[in-house]
């Protein structure tokens, strides 16, 4: 069973997803700050990871993905925001994947799907 | 012996009577002739022996024939009388009696008595005073003659001048150029303004170097000149400024003379006519027949019947604009002098009008300009403002909405009909999803996002890179050498993304080689079974160790202390999003070469 970490700052946006991908078969552990993001990847090694770009501090979302991956590299990270210029910021670039936050997660569920796949 | 006293009364009394010049001169010689008793006069001048003034009877000629000019022109210069007796029976015996200049009409009045008589009528005392009184008079006359001459001149000035300053302050009035045009040729042929029958204006078109026919104005007929005449003696109370502007102001349908203006283009060449003439030589001429010089162009004649015209070059800081034509010709009245100097004059305010209302156009013209470009950057602004709040608040708004239509869907999902909660909930999630559109439409006008691809020479693209770069490059000792294929076909692609590409690797370059070095951008065509072009970017900057080369392209990968190592991610990514490579091969000991493929447009293969 793949495990995916959700990082959110908002509450109802983590309970939301982790019922959606629990019902898909993943287990989900979720990180509400940049803090319990990381500590969560050392020591969980999620699968994949969903994260938002804006987090609480005004904490720079791309400071937290570089850091990820200066963990392990390995890890794909979807950045899952309700931003959607961003994807001209060349520090997404360095993630494997952009999904606007929508209220239908179906898409969030299919690029979850599929990167996991490739691995 | 005469009453000198009494005749030189009655001559002083004449003087003060007469209007002068001839009329003085036969008054002196009748007096004369009266007051001395003699039966004839005549009044001669030296060298012109056919101009003289007689009385009824005048002298013969063979009488006096022995009477030469010199004679005449010693006596007027002692201011002496002479007397010539009668030499024989049948001759008279003649006074003569020298007449100063009265307005240039120096001579001689000459006396003559049929009864011959030894002694004259005059002592030369009485000679000398008679002639000197008829000398004042005519100093006096001279005088009064020249007064009323530099009186005469003077008056016309002032007419100039005030006509002048009307026809100005009536252009003054307007600074568009149509309506100055129209007053300017309303001025040229109001009654009391230059009063010409017709005037017309040439604008010279520098470009094509052809004088157009801009306006004319005049009648058609000679019956209709009559009724304007008529008409415009109405207005005759009114300010010749105020004329003009009536003038002007009633041009109704374009006459037949403003059509035939408006058709005519003429020529302006060394060689060429009349109305070129007076462009290139800026002079003004009065033309009387086709026998000018230089001669008056053909379509003058042939499409307006003008032969006798004057035209005056219209100029303003140096520059001739074009020309003033006009012409007489219903009434015939021949143009004078002093009609050519008003003419020459007024065209210089009419070049001053025209050039001030060209001034104001291009000054309008540019204030719009300014205008628009004003409203068009504040709409930029605005709407990037615009985006940049839609932005902020699409944030917040996602959110929620991503909760409220999330759980609803969920609930939709679970919930079986007929419940009628299963309906709600899929109404909710349904106004969920608008929201979510619409937001995502209002963000369109924010920033770009997929690249935006033009068709471009690759070539042109690298050179504008080095450009961009070369004052690093050549700051850190770095010499660049492009080999440029010159058969390489357009491709479609985003400029600035694939600027930021090459610049990214020159900047990867330049960190190779930190003592400074070669660059090498090489750009060819592949005809290989995919047809593509590529752009090598090479330095010798030593190469690199084989675990650098695995993770070069890795995001955050760099072994630059305080580098981001997120370019070469970044170009990788602009060049796969191009549908193409980018690559690189090591060479150890010498340097890196990078390589771009990109794929040509279908339509080139």
């Amino acid at each position: 069973m793949k495990t995916i970490l959700v990082v959110d700052d908002e509450e109802n946006i983590l309970q939301l997803y982790r019922d959606e991908l629990t019902e898909c078969g993943y287990r989900v552990v979720t990180a509400r700050s940049a803090a319990e993001a990381l500590e969560c990847v050392r020591e969980e090694r999620p699968h994949l990871v969903t994260l938002d770009i804006r987090l609480e501090n005004s904490v720079d979302g791309i400071e937290v993905l570089r850091q990820i991956k200066e963990i392990d590299r390995t890890i794909p990270v979807i950045i899952n925001t309700a931003y959607s210029e961003y994807k001209q910021n060349f520090g997404v670039w360095a993630s494997e994947d952009y999904v606007v936050k929508s209220s239908n997660i179906e898409e969030l569920k299919a690029r979850i799907a599929s990167l996991l796949e490739i691995r | 012996m005469t009453d000198i006293l009494h005749l030189i009364e009655e001559l002083l009394d004449i003087s003060r009577k007469s209007t002068g010049g001839a009329d003085l001169t036969a008054a002196t010689g009748e007096l004369l002739a009266q007051g001395l008793g003699a039966d004839r006069w005549e009044f001669r001048r030296p060298g012109r022996p056919a101009d003289r003034t007689a009385g009824d009877d005048p002298l013969e000629v063979p009488d006096h024939q022995d009477l030469t000019d010199a004679d005449i022109e010693a006596l007027l210069a002692a201011s002496e009388t002479r007397f010539l007796p009668a030499a024989s029976g049948d001759r008279p015996s003649l006074l003569v009696v020298p007449v100063p200049a009265a307005e240039g009409a120096a001579g001689a009045c000459l006396l003559s008595w049929d009864h011959p008589s030894s002694a004259g009528p005059l002592d030369p005392r009485s000679g000398r005073t008679l002639v000197m009184t008829i000398s004042m008079i005519s100093a006096n006359e001279t005088l009064r003659s020249r007064t009323g001459t530099m009186t005469r001149e003077r008056e016309k000035h002032l007419q100039e001048m005030w006509t002048l300053q009307e026809m100005n302050n009536a252009l003054q009035g307007t600074l568009q150029l149509n309506r100055i045009l129209k007053m300017i040729l309303a001025g040229a042929t109001t009654e009391m303004g230059l009063g010409f029958n017709r005037a017309a204006l040439f604008l010279l078109n520098e470009r094509t170097g052809l004088l157009q026919g801009m306006m004319g104005v005049g009648p058609d007929s000679a019956e209709e000149a009559e009724q304007i005449w008529e008409s415009l003696s109405r207005h005759s109370d009114l300010s010749l400024s105020r004329q003009i502007e009536l003038h002007a102001g009633n041009q109704p349908r374009e006459s037949l003379f403003d059509a035939r203006i408006k058709g005519m283009r003429i020529p302006v060449t060394p060689g060429g006519g009349t109305l070129s003439h007076c462009v290139t030589a800026r002079t003004t001429e009065r033309v009387e027949g086709p026998d000018h010089d230089p001669p008056p162009e053909i379509e003058l004649s042939q499409r307006l019947s003008m032969s006798v015209f004057a035209a005056t070059p219209i100029i303003s800081r140096n520059q001739v604009f074009g020309l003033m034509v006009v012409d007489n010709i219903f009434d015939g009245k021949p143009i004078t002098d002093y009609d050519l100097r008003l003419l020459s004059m007024f065209s210089g305010q009419a070049g001053l009008a025209i050039a001030n209302a060209k001034e104001h156009r291009a000054h309008q013209r540019a204030a719009e300009e300014l205008s628009i470009a004003r409203e068009q950057l504040l709409q930029t602004e605005r709407l990037a403002l615009l985006g940049e709040i839609a932005a902020g608040l699409a944030h917040e708004i996602r959110n929620p909405l991503v909760t409220i239509g999330g759980f609803a869907r969920r609930l939709e999902k679970k919930l079986l009909p007929p419940d009628p909660n299963q309906r709600y909930a899929g109404i909710i999630a349904g106004e969920v999803h608008r929201l979510e559109e619409f937001l995502d439409e209002i963000l369109l006008f924010g920033k770009d996002r997929q690249p935006i691809k033009t068709p471009l020479q690759l070539n042109d693209i690298i050179r504008e890179s080095v450009q961009l770069f070369s004052l690093n490059l050549s700051e850190a000792g770095i010499t660049v050498r492009t080999i440029l294929s010159d058969r390489l076909p357009t491709v479609n692609a985003d400029a600035s993304q694939l600027k930021q590409v090459f610049v990214n690797l020159f900047s990867n370059a330049l960190d190779a080689m930190p003592e400074g070095g070669e660059l090498t951008v090489e750009s060819s065509f592949d005809h290989g079974p995919s047809t593509a072009a590529i752009v090598s970017v090479s330095d010798n900057g030593g190469g690199v160790e084989p675990e650098v080369l695995g993770n070069i392209f890795n995001p955050f990968y760099t072994t630059k202390s305080g580098g981001h190592g997120l370019g070469l991610a970044l170009s990788q990514r602009i060049v796969t999003d191009h549908a193409g490579r980018l690559s690189v091969v090591n060479h150890p000991g010498r340097g890196l070469t990078f390589t771009i493929s990109l794929p040509l447009p279908d339509s080139n293969n």
